[in-house]
């Protein structure tokens, strides 16, 4: 079987935030996903940019463009779309990221896991 | 600051036209629509919508170009470019200018200045609407960035100035090199989707009929690039050495002969193993398993690319460069003096043949993604 390009981190909460708005992603709300799901960290709109352009020469996902709306001032949105590739990446990556987790939980007990990511999630206002 | 656009009952705020209209300036047309858009969207206050675009255009910009250029072909440019103006150099002013007058770097500048502009050309084309006469007016417009880089100069430091002359024939001689690459080699029309293919659906028939003929295509078109670098290589280095009277003894009639059989051998093994242009019949271009051929073909081809281009190519810059001192023994600071030229030499055969193995990589993905359906 074929094997995708690894990715990053960053292209990791791309491609998640390109799967969680479905027919609605497009630079704003995979911005604001993206934002959200990188918290604390400030994330800005040409980083998207430039990470979408890479997925897309690389095969992750496609885009087209939408019908121009007033609120844009009547321009057309790119929507994005995850390919095979795209969601085989994420999936590898979701594996993996579930087993760093598991081994640091496994090291350092399941109460302390518990608590970390409680307060983790607290710092980060989730 | 900020205008109220009506829009139904309620007003809709949005970015001032003038500022919006200079961020549709900055932005490449092949992206403008959706930036523009998003901005716009995002619109809370001028100075908020003015951070954004101060962001976000820079990030944009340096995609489009990352997308827009080919690595192989922008060497062949910036090699084209800066060889033209080392021969005007060497023509109008002798040897003694590259050593003496910091020739080489100085040379480097308008090089540098026309491949800037040139990227940009690329960058800020609009997709689609390209006309015949696109490739005078890309090469145009990189003569034009050596030219304002001299312009620029003149004003801050005069002793890095090129003369007029070889200003002028290394700029005509730019254009003419451009344009005749950029006939060959069309740039890339939207970078997009470069070498994976990540579909969803199984390619049919009629879709590996056009991959195949398309890649077919560009192959040729790669092999005429390679083809026109070893005729320019050899071309312009026997030039010099016919023009330069300490040449024409018995060991610079042997480099001649060298550089003459090296460059034939060059010919023949582009012409060999890079070439996968042979016809095949029409139901067998619209197989996979041919379509996966000339890929392994040409993977084979650039992975081997040191042993029939790279190599050769190197020695034939090599031996002009170690001749150029060995024909002038009273000058024994010659060979101090063409060391950058040996580096640049090197550092050009190790990045092309990085660029060359960086693009088999991508053709065995490629192959890979073709087994995985």
């Amino acid at each position: 079987m074929a094997k995708p390009d690894s990715i990053g981190q960053f292209e990791q909460l791309v491609l998640t935030a390109i799967l969680s708005q479905r027919d609605d992603a497009y630079g704003v709300t995979i911005h604001a996903k993206v934002a959200e799901l990188a918290r604390p960290k400030e994330i800005s709109l040409g980083a998207v940019y430039v990470t979408l352009d890479r997925l897309e020469d690389k095969g992750f996902v496609s885009s087209r463009l939408s019908d121009p709306t007033p609120e844009r001032g009547g321009r057309a949105k790119r929507c994005y779309r995850l390919e095979a590739l795209g969601e085989r990446a994420l999936e590898e990556s979701a594996v993996t990221a579930k087993r760093i987790w598991d081994t640091i939980a496994e090291v350092w007990g399941k109460e302390w896991a518990r608590q970390w990511g409680k307060r983790w999630g607290k710092e980060a206002g989730l | 600051m900020g205008q109220a656009v009506g829009e139904g009952s309620g007003l809709v705020k949005a970015p001032p036209k003038a500022i919006e209209a200079l961020v549709a300036i900055l932005l490449p047309p092949a992206c403008r629509e959706e930036v523009l858009g998003d901005l716009h969207e995002r619109f809370i206050s001028p100075r908020h919508y003015i951070s954004d675009a101060v962001f976000t255009v820079p990030c944009v910009v340096a995609s489009r170009i990352r997308r827009t250029t080919d690595l192989q072909v922008f060497a062949m440019e910036a090699f084209a470019v800066y060889v033209s103006f080392l021969c005007a150099a060497w023509q109008w002013a002798g040897r003694a200018f590259l050593g003496e007058q910091r020739g080489l770097v100085r040379l480097a500048i308008p090089t540098v200045a026309a491949l800037i502009a040139l990227v940009l050309r690329r960058a800020y084309a609009v997709p689609g609407r390209r006309s015949r006469w696109a490739p005078f007016l890309d090469a145009a417009c990189g003569a034009g960035g050596a030219a304002l880089s001299q312009a620029a100069l003149w004003n801050i430091g005069r002793e890095l100035v090129l003369p007029l002359w070889i200003l002028i024939s290394g700029g005509a001689t730019t254009v003419l090199l451009l344009a005749a690459l950029r006939m060959v080699l069309a740039p890339r029309e939207s970078g997009g989707q470069a070498g994976v293919q990540g579909g969803n659906a199984a390619m049919s028939p009629k879709d590996v009929t056009e991959k195949s003929q398309k890649f077919v295509r560009k192959v040729r078109r790669k092999n005429f690039s390679l083809w026109f670098a070893v005729i320019l290589v050899a071309g312009v280095l026997l030039f010099l050495m016919r023009q330069d009277a300490a040449f024409h003894s018995r060991s610079g009639w042997l480099a001649a002969g060298v550089i003459i059989a090296v460059a034939l051998y060059m010919i023949v093994q582009v012409y060999r193993k890079g070439w996968s242009g042979e016809t095949a019949p029409p139901e067998a271009s619209a197989s996979r398993g041919y379509y996966r051929a000339q890929l392994q073909r040409r993977r084979a081809a650039l992975r081997g690319i040191w042993s029939w281009y790279v190599g050769p190519m190197l020695a034939i810059l090599l031996t002009f460069a170690l001749q150029v001192p060995f024909s002038h023994p009273d000058e024994p600071s010659l060979w101090t003096r063409m060391a950058p030229f040996v580096l640049l030499t090197i550092v050009w055969s190790v990045g092309f043949g990085y660029i060359c193995q960086r693009e088999a990589r991508n053709l065995q993905r490629e192959i890979d993604a073709l087994d995985k359906e």
